[in-house]
């Protein structure tokens, strides 16, 4: 893997919710720390949530994941979005994973009426 | 002299999908069989952004269909690698369905395959055939192909749609995606707090290593 992965309790606590996936949950994290920017979005500000700083990818069966790019962050001067507190301002070949979900894509929960 | 008669096995790529879903999953009828050929197709599509055979799905009355496949199964049944069986139901009726009769080993396929048939199983293998028909009724590429038509699976990604559709970045999309979950939304926002104070473990201690 070419970067390392932390994860916070949010994520933690949400992957525990599925046990039997855990190991498939675990193959796609692998998938990430090898290339966190392959296949992702990098996440704006909208409707008055500012999630700059971050990304998701979206994963089979619907499972979405959001995390920050250590090194993109400093990089990138996002620092301010994030506000890690372990953060020395060093850009770390690192990944925090800060959520877990699965959920219908906004296109297709939009067509199913369901937003 | 007496001449051993040589084992028919699965050859080629949709005989050897269609063997595995068989000899891995409980509960399977023909039509659960074909929905998950489908599904086999959108998971590595959306893992590999190409098709993994080139069988064409149609958009057709009960959710997705595929003569091909369905010829496939019936060329298995008359090799004699599918079996009929008949199983009792949880309601107490009697259900026919397909079995390998051949040995596992005898499947063979790309390790990539196995992966994406494995997450099959794990999501469908023990689902009732109306439940996967539903859900192959809500994949972006049924849901992006008129009636009768061919399935298009280059148009899976949600998000590159939503984007098209609204006239708006993929990545304004991908945060629109999160904003309007609510329960997502709350987990990033807490996940977010927890990094500002200091909550976060190792990979290690994630996954009990």
């Amino acid at each position: 893997m070419k970067y390392e992965g932390y994860f916070t309790k949010t994520f933690k606590e949400s992957i525990e919710k599925y046990p039997d996936k855990k190991k498939r949950i675990k193959a796609l994290i692998d998938k990430i720390l090898y290339n966190p920017f392959y296949r992702s979005h990098r996440l704006k500000k909208a409707k008055g949530i500012d999630l700059r700083g971050k990304r998701s990818r979206h994963l089979t069966n619907n499972f979405v994941i959001i995390y920050t790019v250590c090194d993109e962050c400093i990089n990138s001067n996002l620092q301010k979005y994030n506000q890690c507190i372990n953060c020395d301002g060093q850009a770390k070949k690192r990944v925090i994973f800060i959520a877990f979900g699965t959920h219908k894509d906004i296109y297709t929960r939009e067509w199913l009426g369901e937003l | 002299m007496k001449t051993q008669q040589k084992q028919p096995r699965p050859e080629g790529l949709l005989q050897n999908i269609l063997t595995y879903l068989c000899f891995k999953c409980q509960t399977l009828s023909r039509t659960k069989l074909i929905k998950l050929v489908y599904l086999v197709e959108v998971y590595y599509y959306q893992l590999y952004s190409k098709r993994l055979t080139e069988i064409p799905f149609y958009h057709y009355y009960y959710g997705v269909w595929s003569p091909q496949v369905e010829r496939k199964v019936e060329e298995l049944y008359g090799k004699g690698i599918l079996v009929e069986r008949e199983v009792s139901t949880k309601k107490g009726f009697i259900a026919i369905i397909p079995k390998p009769n051949v040995k596992k080993t005898e499947v063979r396929l790309p390790k990539d395959v196995f992966e994406v048939l494995d997450m099959i199983v794990e999501d469908w293998g023990n689902a009732l055939p109306d439940e996967v028909v539903e859900f192959t009724k809500t994949t972006l590429p049924f849901i992006n192909t008129g009636f009768g038509e061919e399935i298009d699976f280059s148009r899976i990604d949600g998000i590159k749609e939503y984007a098209k559709e609204k006239g708006i970045s993929e990545d304004e999309a991908a945060t629109l995606d999160i904003i309007f979950n609510k329960k997502l939304k709350e987990k990033v926002l807490k996940g977010l707090k927890d990094i500002q104070g200091g909550k976060v473990f190792s990979y290690e201690e994630v996954f009990n290593m």
